[in-house]
């Protein structure tokens, strides 16, 4: 389904660092009726990435970018731009487009007010921290929706992760069965973890 | 198979806390300071119903799954 109003790009580190964070990101967006977009969903080689990504930002009414993996963790680790470039395209493209100027986004962070050390330019945007844990991440994303989607009635923070737990399990049994590995369950591709959670969700 | 719902050990978010919860209940069973006793707990409970436990990590995946249903026999 490709629905402006309801598609949400994920500008983010795909890497398995961050798979304990996207896991619950997707949950909470899916279990709420919203569609993840993500830079990796499709993997046609003949488009360039950057444009790849114009047409994702184009096709999303709501975009989260998460800053928290801006920092290099190690000694001569490269300092990662992808997200803040993305990000500014995202800006960009609301800025300057009629169609796109109600685009909302959310910047996650690990710690408040860690993004004013490399990115003042962004105060003033919706930014929450998600203390770069899985909850965290679910009451960020959750409570976003609510205020800037307007959603009424939604889940508690408590529930969607509860509720994500779950899920898993029931995962983890289809998989088990099918002779996937706990690697291979924990890191499987995200549109096919993306099926897997659409297919429990009970409005589906 | 069995009929009765599994039992889930999950971490309670910003307490460090863990509950075992059966599949679909809105609240815990009971809650435990410490994982392991959250699992012995649970495991009994598991096996005098006859059900499965779930034993989750602290970021939601499994990190063992326990199953005490009876399976038919396959001879």
């Amino acid at each position: 389904m490709n629905v402006f109003s309801k598609n949400v790009f994920i500008n983010c580190p795909f890497d398995s660092d961050y798979y304990p964070l996207l896991r619950p990101l997707i949950y909470t967006l899916l279990c709420n009726g919203f569609n993840p977009r993500i830079a990796i969903e499709n993997s046609d080689s003949g488009q360039l990435r950057a444009d790849k990504l114009v047409e994702l930002i184009k096709d999303s009414k709501y975009s989260i970018h998460d800053l928290s993996r801006l920092q290099a963790s190690e000694k001569d680790e490269i300092f990662r731009l992808n997200m803040p470039f993305e990000l500014g395209i995202d800006y960009g493209a609301r800025r300057f487009s009629k169609r796109l100027s109600e685009k909302k986004f959310l910047i996650l962070e690990k710690e408040r007010y860690k993004y004013m050390q490399a990115l003042s330019d962004i105060n003033g945007f919706d930014i929450k921290a998600h203390n770069n844990s899985t909850y965290g991440v679910i009451k960020a994303v959750r409570d976003w929706l609510v205020e800037t989607a307007k959603l009424k009635k939604v889940d508690s923070p408590t529930k969607i992760w509860d509720d994500f737990n779950e899920c898993y399990g029931s995962i983890y049994d289809e998989k088990i069965e099918d002779k996937f590995t706990a690697d291979e369950i924990n890191f499987m591709p995200i549109p096919e973890l993306i099926d897997e959670i659409m297919e429990r969700l009970p409005h589906n | 198979m069995t009929g009765n719902k599994a039992y889930h050990i999950i971490l309670v978010p910003e307490k460090g806390s863990w509950k075992v919860k059966k599949a679909g209940a809105s609240r815990a069973t009971k809650v435990f300071e410490k994982k392991a006793d959250a699992v012995l707990f649970a495991d009994t409970l598991s096996k005098k119903e006859k059900t499965a436990l779930y034993i989750h990590t602290i970021e939601g995946t499994i990190e063992e799954k326990r199953s005490y249903y009876e399976e038919a026999l396959v001879l």
